[in-house]
């Protein structure tokens, strides 16, 4: 399961998705907006998607760290202006060890980090507002 | 043909809005597209660089054939999470 949304994230539910009688290890990472950021207070993030690509993008890491670490995984990123403090991003993943769920999860952020089509414009406490730097996008073959 | 191409992230800082309308002849690479683009936003290009052209499934390399009918996105570096 993936997901874009305006909505705050659901933890629990998240967690749901990835539950399994077989499954004897859950990891959950959560992404939060950080209040400072290079000297700076930070009030809040504008999260902005190219949303048709970014749905298929998640998706796809999504079933690309399950299959590399025999997981299930869940996850939830979120779009809208969020007040430091609430989550951003959200990763669930169970396995039959404890192992590749902590691997699914880092493999989904990193990937997350890299691909997904999203953008953050940070609001300071002095009015101002910034888009921050990212990683360059590269087509894949 | 008349193309539109959407804008994200900060490429809505160029004062052109969020989508821009550019004639492109048929045939054109993204790439190609990309420097007609560059043009349209003159003094701005700077904002261009490292930026990618994609359609709602993929980003599209330099050398790609422009799609006829696709949705259009110049997106600039990411950072989800």
């Amino acid at each position: 399961m993936t997901k874009l949304t305006t909505e705050p994230i659901d933890v629990s539910g998240l967690m749901a998705e990835v539950s399994d009688m077989g499954h004897g290890g859950q990891a959950l990472f959560v992404g939060t907006v950080r209040d400072e950021h290079e000297g700076r207070r930070v009030t809040a993030v504008t999260y902005e998607a190219f949303e048709p690509l970014a749905a298929a993008v998640l998706s796809q890491i999504a079933r690309d760290a399950s299959r590399a670490h025999g997981a299930k995984v869940a996850v939830v990123h979120r779009l809208g202006k969020l007040p430091a403090g609430q989550a951003s991003v959200a990763i669930a993943a169970s396995s039959a060890h404890r192992a590749q769920a902590f691997s699914a999860c880092r493999d989904i952020i990193e990937e997350i980090k890299k691909q997904l089509p999203v953008w953050k414009k940070e609001h300071y406490e002095d009015g101002e507002s910034a888009w921050l730097a990212g990683c360059e996008l590269a087509a894949e073959r | 043909m008349t193309r539109t191409i959407e804008l994200y992230g900060r490429l809505r800082g160029a004062g052109l809005g969020d989508r821009v309308e550019l004639e492109l002849r048929a045939g054109l690479t993204a790439g190609e597209a990309l420097g007609v683009l560059k043009a349209v936003f003159r003094e701005r290009a700077g904002l261009l660089e490292g930026c990618a052209l994609a359609t709602e499934n993929s980003v599209l390399r330099s050398a790609d054939p422009l799609p006829d009918s696709a949705r259009l996105a110049a997106l600039p570096p990411v950072c989800g999470g």
